[in-house]
């Protein structure tokens, strides 16, 4: 089965958002976590990723220089922070979907905008970008429940999502093409 | 640094034969012949990065230890597998906190095979690790390392019935997990 | 593809890097690691003085100081370098983790007749239509 193809559309629309003019605000990109310590418990499998300016710049220093390393790079360039955290559980119920309740709250303010939301089931993701102020960095979450996954991501900053596309194919990144586009020749 | 003579037709001497005499390099040229063997066992077995690379270290540092006892390629081949498989498993099962700062899966090749689906292969690792450790190393011998369960049962030190029981359940369990996880009707082959 | 290839496929073993014989072998040997440097060679002061038996002493304690020092940086530069892989690993699951819950949301959309809902009990915020 080929993997499905991400619409193009909304990559255009979540870009232009992203590169888009401020309005004036108070709030900042930078999303505060709930404490989710204790879903580490029943969890099989946790990630927890915490990566600063200086982390990120600390990070890309490391990265080779090749086509696809490069290209992570250039990604990081205009990225402040990343901040995700991911549980996956043996089996559902382990946890309280109401638990990520205090981040749709700060969703919900400010100058985050819902870009998406695609609902399956039990299973519901909606993506968020951050329409800044003083023509600082934007931002992007994501918020992502399954019945046996828990996914969290904040990015802060100007994030190139034609970029992020064409890290498809490599380093394990998905195969994100969008339908209409010849897709990216490897390098 | 001593050389080997060899004849026009005949092989150099396989990294392993080199390290049991001491020449230098040899160990390491060994290490990056089956580093990927023991690192993708240990990684498949723990889904985690950091987890997995202090594991695959501890077991070179213990090859190297264990050098004049190895006999042949094969007989290191088998005694990577069980050591790592042991490592793992005792790894996994205190493991108290699954809480890491790490990565969850390594970083692919970089080039990805056209017919094999990434999301399906993420899904498909993320339902193995949910196994407990014993039938998840199973799986993992069996599908990462093509082994029989005679093979796995010597690797394991198990029966072979046991081991055949494990990889019926394991299978039957990933079979209907996937085909909740991917939307399809049950698996059945 | 058989359930069975798929299997194989997910758990194709993965390599952990082209550094990874180098850190087996610095565990292996970790003086090894230390950059040699030759002991630090204290100047002959000049004799004003009657001849006196020559000072090992300091030029042992010099040395031991630069030998000293200098695994003192291997060893911070080891540090930063662990902490520099480590970082980078992170950036690539972040990376990967969005770049897949993006996939995700396209493959959902792609199988739903109207692939926009509005979750129960949301803000009620407008939000792009995907057409």
């Amino acid at each position: 089965m080929t993997p499905p193809l991400f619409r193009f559309v909304p990559v255009l629309a979540v870009a232009a958002l992203l590169a888009a003019p401020p309005t004036a605000q108070a709030q900042t990109a930078k999303l505060v976590w709930p404490n989710l310590n204790g879903l580490s418990k029943q969890a099989t499998e946790a990630v927890d990723v915490t990566l600063d300016r200086a982390l990120l710049q600390l990070a890309a220093g490391f990265l080779g220089d090749d086509a696809e390393q490069a290209n992570v790079k250039a990604l990081l360039r205009d990225i402040e922070s990343i901040n995700v955290r991911h549980f996956a559980f043996k089996s559902a119920g382990l946890y309280d979907p109401a638990i990520v309740d205090p981040v749709r709250a700060q969703l919900g303010k400010g100058a985050w905008q819902r870009l998406i939301a695609a609902k399956d089931g039990d299973a519901n993701t909606e993506v968020y970008a951050w329409r800044d102020a003083g023509g600082g960095p934007g931002g992007l979450a994501v918020v992502s429940l399954e019945p046996t996954e828990l996914t969290l991501i904040n990015i802060v900053g100007k994030i190139d999502l034609a970029r992020l596309r064409q890290l498809e194919g490599h380093l394990g990144v998905p195969k994100v093409s969008p339908p209409d586009e010849p897709r990216p020749r490897p390098e | 640094m001593a050389r080997a003579a060899v004849s026009a037709t005949s092989p150099p001497p396989a990294a392993l034969e080199r390290a049991r005499r001491g020449e230098p390099d040899a160990f390491g040229d060994l290490v990056r012949e089956r580093q990927r063997l023991v690192f993708g066992l240990a990684l498949n077995l723990l889904r985690d990065r950091a987890l997995a690379e202090e594991v695959a270290q501890e077991v070179f540092l213990q090859l190297h230890r264990s050098l004049g006892g190895i006999e042949s390629e094969a007989h290191l081949t088998h005694w990577l597998r069980r050591v790592t498989s042991h490592r793992a498993i005792d790894v996994a099962r205190h493991r108290r906190h699954a809480e890491v700062s790490g990565l969850d899966e390594a970083p692919e090749p970089w080039v990805v095979r056209r017919d094999a689906d990434p999301l399906v292969c993420r899904t498909l690792r993320r339902l193995v690790a949910t196994l407990p450790p014993c039938p998840r190393t199973v799986v993992v011998l069996r599908f990462q390392e093509d082994l029989e369960p005679a093979e796995i049962a010597r690797v394991l030190d198990m029966p072979v019935n046991t081991v055949k029981s494990h990889l019926r359940r394991a299978l039957a369990v990933l079979r209907a997990r996937a085909g909740q996880a991917l939307g399809r009707a049950e698996v059945t082959s | 593809m058989t359930f069975d290839d798929e299997l194989r496929d997910a758990l194709r073993p993965s390599d952990p890097g082209p550094r990874f014989a180098e850190r087996v072998l610095a565990r292996l040997e970790p003086v090894a690691a230390v950059v040699p440097v030759e002991p630090a060679v204290v100047p002959a002061p000049v004799r004003e003085h009657p001849r006196r038996p020559f000072r090992w002493v300091p030029l042992g304690l010099a040395a031991s100081v630069t030998v000293a020092t200098a695994a003192g940086v291997v060893f911070l530069e080891a540090q930063r370098r662990a902490e520099g892989e480590r970082a980078r690993h992170q950036v690539i699951v972040a990376l990967r983790l969005t770049s897949g819950e993006l996939n995700e949301i396209g493959r959902r959309l792609d199988t739903r007749a109207t692939p926009t809902e509005t979750v129960p009990g949301d803000p009620g915020r407008s939000e792009e239509r995907v057409p």
